[in-house]
């Protein structure tokens, strides 16, 4: 009875493939975002998905998850969105989910040179924490108040070209640049097609546990 | 074979024959049979039995074809090189062949295979531009007919009299009738006019024809045509012979009209059948996804995973069955669309229901059963307990290992740490109740627990929107968060110990 079924199931999962393969290749990534709270990480995420602003938009608690499925070429992206919260005590969380990520997008407040300096310490976890080919962007957020920025563009630009992050300044609320730092992410992520994303365990004690399900 | 190739060709057995046979030759015994329906009735009759020997008469007659081929090419090739000087031909053939210059024929014929095998394909030419050169103009002048027809029929119908005698001067004032009198034949059918068969004209082109060849174009699809109104709509009705409510016209300028009208009607509004097709379609890709993930869920039950439940499956079943039904009752509905028998409409609705009863079959109602719950529940058993035994084996593994280096594990565990694992409340995380029970922070102020519960509350709400894609990736986070809290408790559990043990 365990077999029948199962082996009818690839069979014809098999045979549709081709098919659904053929015309646009599809991946999927998991991407999350970091940063200092505040800086503006989860209305960056709503204008991508949603395409919409909150001026007051609450703060994430723990984290959000949201997708969003974007066509480059002929190939479907569709982004597994991991907002994080940017409070300190929520910090533990954080590794959780850039563990197995393929991109993350830092993002720091143009008005705020302590959220450049925690963008920095982010990137500097992810280099040595997460997957070593992950796809880093920094996002100096906030763009529509440039006039009154204490992070200069260029100071961040030769980071960011430093560290081999993409950069970009964007802005939530006017949408300056945020389609495009994902569209970038997107581009520069390799797409073997169907990649289920490959998970990365820090730790073997980690990857000991794998199959535990004995939780429900 | 070498020297002048026509003398090998007149050695050639097949073209040797002095005539040329012709007409319904049986391909067997080679008699003229005179008729195509003679021809296959002595075909049954004579030679039922000898298929086989057909097929082979056939066989030869190619292969000796294929050899005379092959043979004018050889001639060909080795006759250029003969016909130069030696070593003209030396060098000709050593850079077409790449080979020595020999012409010998079996060497010729071995450079002809090798040439064929490294064939590429030729220079390609495209012929678009040529082709809308010819087709434009082609247009134009259709176009151009079609609307000096409007222009015409539009005066024509403008002040249209009701009295035949008035009627017939109008129309011949609109557009001018040929003179019919050196007319004997009608131009489409080539009979003669006579008294019986009397001589008629298109009212559009003023060209003649006999009252067989007339076509005629109803004053309502006049009008129509013309994009008049017919608010004439009172005299009209009462013009009592039928041919009068009609307008004369040729074959050739009714198609015109006729063509006008149709890419009109396929411009401006889409067919119902193609209406319901694409909505067969867009059903067809929005299940596709389902199906994926249905199999998916399925297998993943069989493996006794616990990411999906078989509510799950039962719903996304429920779901994949609706679209199913939905697509069979388009195609029904396609099926009763009118359309004249025996035409390519017909068979094309035929087509459209086949292959959706098709699909229906093939992809969703022959999807895997449902494994029952029991049997479920037993696999996840199973694999529970093989977890256990393995986790608990890796426990001890490492207890033993951290005795032997008696190294302490974080010595300082905080206390904050030490209460995320006490009295985890969460269900799920029961089986794995920690070793000590203390101290009262609420389970809210551990972000692993709220991030616990948030994740719960994504998972609910995307199985009720049947997003299995998104409850996967979530119950995947949650297990790692679950894993999370029993690893911190594991931690504290253990530092419990070498505390206690410490005392």
């Amino acid at each position: 009875m365990a077999t029948t079924p199962r082996s009818g199931g690839s069979s014809s999962g098999a045979a549709q493939r081709p098919n659904g393969t053929s015309q646009n290749k599809s991946c999927q990534f998991k991407l999350v975002l970091l940063g200092e709270s505040a800086v503006g990480k989860s209305s960056l995420v709503l204008r991508f998905v949603k395409g919409q602003f909150h001026e007051y938009q609450e703060s994430t608690i723990g984290a959000a998850f949201l997708t969003q499925t974007i066509c480059i070429e002929d190939t479907v992206v569709k982004f597994e969105i991991w907002d994080t919260a940017g409070q300190e005590r929520y910090h533990s969380l954080a590794p959780m989910y850039y563990r197995g990520a393929q991109a993350a997008i830092v993002v720091y407040d143009i008005q705020n040179q302590d959220s450049f300096q925690r963008a920095k310490t982010w990137v500097k976890e992810l280099h040595k924490q997460a997957s070593p080919n992950i796809v880093i962007a920094l996002a100096g957020n906030k763009a529509d108040l440039s006039n009154i920025r204490v992070v200069e563009f260029d100071e961040a630009k030769q980071y960011a070209e430093e560290n081999g992050l993409l950069f970009m300044e964007t802005s939530a609320k006017t949408g300056m640049n945020v389609n495009d730092i994902f569209l970038a992410i997107a581009k520069k992520l390799p797409k073997n097609d169907n990649n289920p994303g490959t998970v990365i365990k820090p730790n073997g004690n980690e990857s000991t546990q794998t199959t535990n399900n004995c939780c429900k | 074979m070498s020297g002048n190739p026509f003398d090998s060709t007149e050695e050639e057995p097949s073209a040797s024959s002095d005539e040329i046979l012709e007409g319904f030759l049986c391909p067997i015994c080679r008699a003229d049979l005179k008729s195509i329906d003679f021809l296959t009735e002595h075909f049954a009759r004579q030679h039922a039995e000898e298929q086989d020997a057909l097929k082979s008469v056939f066989k030869d007659i190619f292969t000796k074809a294929k050899q005379k081929i092959l043979n004018n090419f050889d001639d060909e090739r080795i006759r250029v090189p003969s016909a130069a000087s030696p070593a003209a031909s030396a060098s000709n053939a050593a850079s077409s062949n790449g080979a020595s210059a020999k012409p010998s024929s079996g060497r010729a014929q071995l450079n002809l295979y090798q040439n064929m095998s490294k064939q590429t394909a030729g220079a390609e030419r495209s012929y678009f531009d040529y082709f809308q050169t010819v087709r434009n103009p082609r247009l134009e002048r259709y176009a151009s007919e079609t609307n000096k027809l409007i222009i015409r029929l539009h005066r024509l119908l403008k002040d249209l009299p009701t009295d035949a005698v008035q009627r017939k001067q109008h129309e011949q004032q609109t557009v001018p009738w040929l003179d019919g009198s050196s007319v004997k034949l009608c131009p489409s059918c080539a009979k003669s006019f006579h008294i019986a068969r009397r001589q008629h004209h298109c009212r559009l082109c003023g060209g003649i024809m006999c009252n067989d060849c007339s076509r005629f174009l109803q004053l309502e699809n006049a009008l129509h045509l013309a994009s008049l109104s017919s608010t004439r709509g009172e005299p009209l009705q009462q013009l009592q012979h039928p041919d009068y409510r009609a307008i004369r016209l040729c074959q050739h300028c009714l198609w015109l009209l006729d063509t006008r009208q149709d890419m009109h009607e396929s411009r401006t509004c889409r067919p119902l059948l193609a209406q319901v097709y694409e909505e067969i379609r867009q059903l067809q890709k929005q299940v596709t996804p389902d199906l994926e993930m249905y199999l998916k869920i399925v297998n993943s039950l069989h493996e006794g995973e616990s990411i999906f439940t078989l509510a799950d499956a039962g719903a996304l079943r429920g779901k994949i069955g609706q679209v199913a039904e939905k697509i069979d009752l388009r195609s029904k509905r396609i099926l009763t669309i009118h359309s004249e028998p025996g035409s390519r409409e017909e068979a094309l609705k035929k087509a459209i229901r086949l292959s959706c009863v098709q699909a229906i079959k093939e992809r969703m109602l022959s999807l895997p059963p449902l494994p029952d719950e029991g049997y479920i529940r037993q696999i996840q058993e199973r694999k529970r307990i093989e977890t256990e035994q393995r986790i608990l084996t890796e426990q001890r593994m490492a207890m033993e290992a951290h005795e032997r280096k008696g190294l302490t594990i974080q010595a300082g565990v905080t206390p904050e740490s030490r209460s995320f694992a006490q009295g985890s409340d969460l269900q799920s995380l029961n089986n794995w109740s920690a070793p000590q029970a203390s101290t009262t922070v609420t389970m809210v102020d551990d972000p692993l627990i709220e991030q616990i519960n948030i994740i719960k509350g994504y998972i609910k709400q995307a199985r009720e929107d049947l997003n299995f894609d998104v409850v996967e990736t979530l119950e995947l986070n949650l297990r790692e968060l679950q894993r999370e809290v029993y690893e911190r408790q594991r931690q504290s559990s253990n530092s419990a110990r070498t505390a206690q043990s410490d005392s």
